[in-house]
């Protein structure tokens, strides 16, 4: 189902807690990884490897805004947009990403290079307005900063 | 005399996060003398005296904290260090992670030897990418040099940290929700009591403690109570604390001063000044749970009881500053949308009230704003504090509540005029 690596970190996970349970969320992360989202076999594999039924899993899942059960773009785009972002211009940011991609907030593009998602506070608040790309941060962005920045991620594709 | 820097003193050093250079700047020194020459007793009557309080948000000693574990149910005892920094304006805990990650995991070692722990947690928000490949790479460090393990420098105490990912969920910063996240569920907090360290993570006597909160711990044992003590407004209110002042300034930063440093020296003289010159409106001291404050109450000290005798809260320190160019209704419309989004759902008030809030202040913002809707508004705030398990649903209410109370005339005139009175705004 998964790779060797990720089933040997899968092993390894679970040796680490007192109950093989608490390593659910983690492994959830690791799939997604490989994968891109969470497959429906994945949550049957996951429940399965832990002893669980997987629609315990399943709702354990849709808990963790993290987790997905979609795929997302090559380059996928959380954008935060709480208080701080918000004094900062998160507006702007968002609007440039939206015309950038061509698509809204939670689509994929056509050729499955980017999909962008509105985010909560990303704990960058000093450095607003801030996103983050496949889990690294830009912060102090402007609009000709965004701008750049995804016109570099669609030169290296 | 200008402020000494204790936590952030290495911070600008890029060299710290590797372990050499962290032993080379007198690293693990402190953990060391802790676990072969002090008693855990001893351990937690020191850090009793220094008056440390929780760097998380709410504020309680430290030292009694890890005096609440039980010694003699013959279960293992957790220490959680609550790293699922979250609550919107605060980003400090992700500096300390990020570029001294030593200094958290020394933390660690002595919180875990003071309560008897031989296995603790690192909860790390599931957002911070670059923080996991540090504090992982530092772990390794740690163990490969015998701080970790078994026997941990030597002496006859065991300790292993597990660094454990989240996935986006904020409540998960609410201790119990955390337990309750780090046990493969659903991050519902638990009814208390029991309070965790009594029965926490797998029913077992659990400490959280803020990553911040440990950070402090090297340096009191190898600086002493006194000098703990000699830092802060007073007694109750001791020791250095990181300040995250976003917004409206013009040098947003993370910085490190005195508990207790005056809010306007902060703004001003650390942090430039409200930014282009213009009039400050209102500052948001301790995160989006806690009510805002008027420019005329910002003359405050940032400590835990000062702000308590404003009405409002440290909390977790994100200062959040707004200009005149700053809608209130936006800003309370974006807070309750937070908490909406966040709530974790057991309990109706939470469940129905953020909802219903975010709808309501949708409309007023949106020019469709009702005469009544202030007043429905505040009921349902009223409504929502005190009566559910955990306190998302009062740091919903409580900083609407404050919005509206401190600026009505901006939500009225949203209302009957159908658009912003703010002119930066006009569209709206």
């Amino acid at each position: 189902m998964f790779s060797k690596e990720t089933e040997d970190k899968f092993k390894h996970l679970v040796s680490l807690y007192p109950r093989k349970r608490s390593a659910l969320i983690p492994m959830l992360l690791l799939a997604q990884k490989e994968d891109g989202y969470i497959k429906p076999a994945a949550i049957d594999y996951v429940a399965r490897y832990l002893d669980l039924n997987p629609s315990e899993v399943d709702s354990i899942m849709s808990f963790y805004t993290l987790l997905r059960r979609r795929p997302v773009g090559k380059y996928h785009i959380m954008i935060c947009t709480n208080l701080s972002c918000l004094l900062r211009g998160s507006d702007e940011i968002e609007a440039c990403v939206k015309r950038e991609l061509g698509v809204n907030l939670g689509e994929v593009t056509a050729d499955g290079l980017f999909s962008a998602i509105e985010f909560e506070c990303l704990a960058s608040c000093t450095t607003a307005p801030v996103i983050q790309i496949n889990g690294e941060f830009y912060e102090n962005l402007d609009v000709r900063k965004t701008e750049e920045i995804l016109d570099e991620l669609r030169k290296r594709r | 005399m200008p402020y000494e820097l204790v936590l952030f003193k290495n911070i600008v050093d890029p060299r710290v996060k590797e372990i050499d250079r962290y032993i080379e700047l007198g690293g693990y020194k402190a953990a060391e003398k802790v676990v072969k020459e002090i008693t855990p007793k001893d351990v937690i009557e020191t850090t009793k005296a220094t008056g440390l309080r929780g760097r998380g948000g709410a504020g309680f000693p430290t030292g009694l904290k890890w005096s609440f574990v039980p010694k003699d149910t013959g279960k293992p005892i957790y220490l959680c260090c609550n790293a699922d920094e979250s609550e919107p304006g605060t980003c400090k805990d992700r500096v300390i992670i990020e570029r001294d990650p030593h200094q958290l995991i020394e933390g660690i070692i002595i919180a875990a030897y003071a309560v008897d722990c031989h296995l603790a947690f690192i909860y790390l928000r599931g957002e911070f990418s670059l923080g996991y490949r540090v504090l992982d790479k530092a772990l390794q460090e740690a163990r490969a040099r015998g701080f970790l393990g078994g026997r941990i420098f030597g002496s006859g105490h065991d300790l292993d940290i597990v660094l454990h990912s989240g996935a986006g969920a904020y409540i998960c910063g609410e201790e119990t929700g955390l337990i309750e996240s780090l046990e493969g569920k659903r991050g519902h907090p638990r009814q208390k009591p029991p309070f965790p360290a009594v029965q926490g993570l797998y029913g077992c006597p659990t400490v959280v403690n803020n990553v911040e909160t440990l950070a402090n711990l090297p340096h009191i044992f190898n600086r002493g109570v006194d000098w703990f003590k000699s830092i802060g407004s007073n007694e109750k209110n001791t020791g250095p604390k990181l300040y995250c002042v976003s917004g409206h300034v013009n040098k947003p930063a993370v910085v490190e001063r005195e508990l207790g440093v005056p809010l306007m020296e902060l703004i001003n003289e650390v942090c430039g000044g409200v930014r282009d010159g213009n009039k400050l409106k209102g500052v948001i001291p301790g995160g989006s749970s806690v009510p805002i404050l008027r420019p005329e109450e910002c003359d405050v000290r940032m400590d835990f009881d000062s702000l308590a005798a404003k009405g409002t809260l440290l909390g977790s320190c994100g200062v959040m500053v707004m200009d005149e160019t700053a809608c209130m209704v936006r800003l309370a419309l974006r807070t309750a949308r937070f908490y909406a989004e966040e709530t974790c759902g057991q309990c109706t008030q939470c469940r129905e009230g953020t909802w219903w809030m975010e709808q309501v202040l949708h409309r007023i913002e949106h020019g469709y704003g009702k005469a009544d809707d202030l007043r429905m508004i505040l009921d349902m705030c009223a409504n929502m504090k005190g009566v559910t398990i955990c306190v998302l649903s009062d740091a919903c209410a409580m900083p609407v509540e404050a919005m509206i109370n401190k600026y009505r005339e901006e939500f009225e005139y949203h209302i009957t005029q159908k658009r912003c009175m703010v002119p930066a705004h006009a569209h709206a």
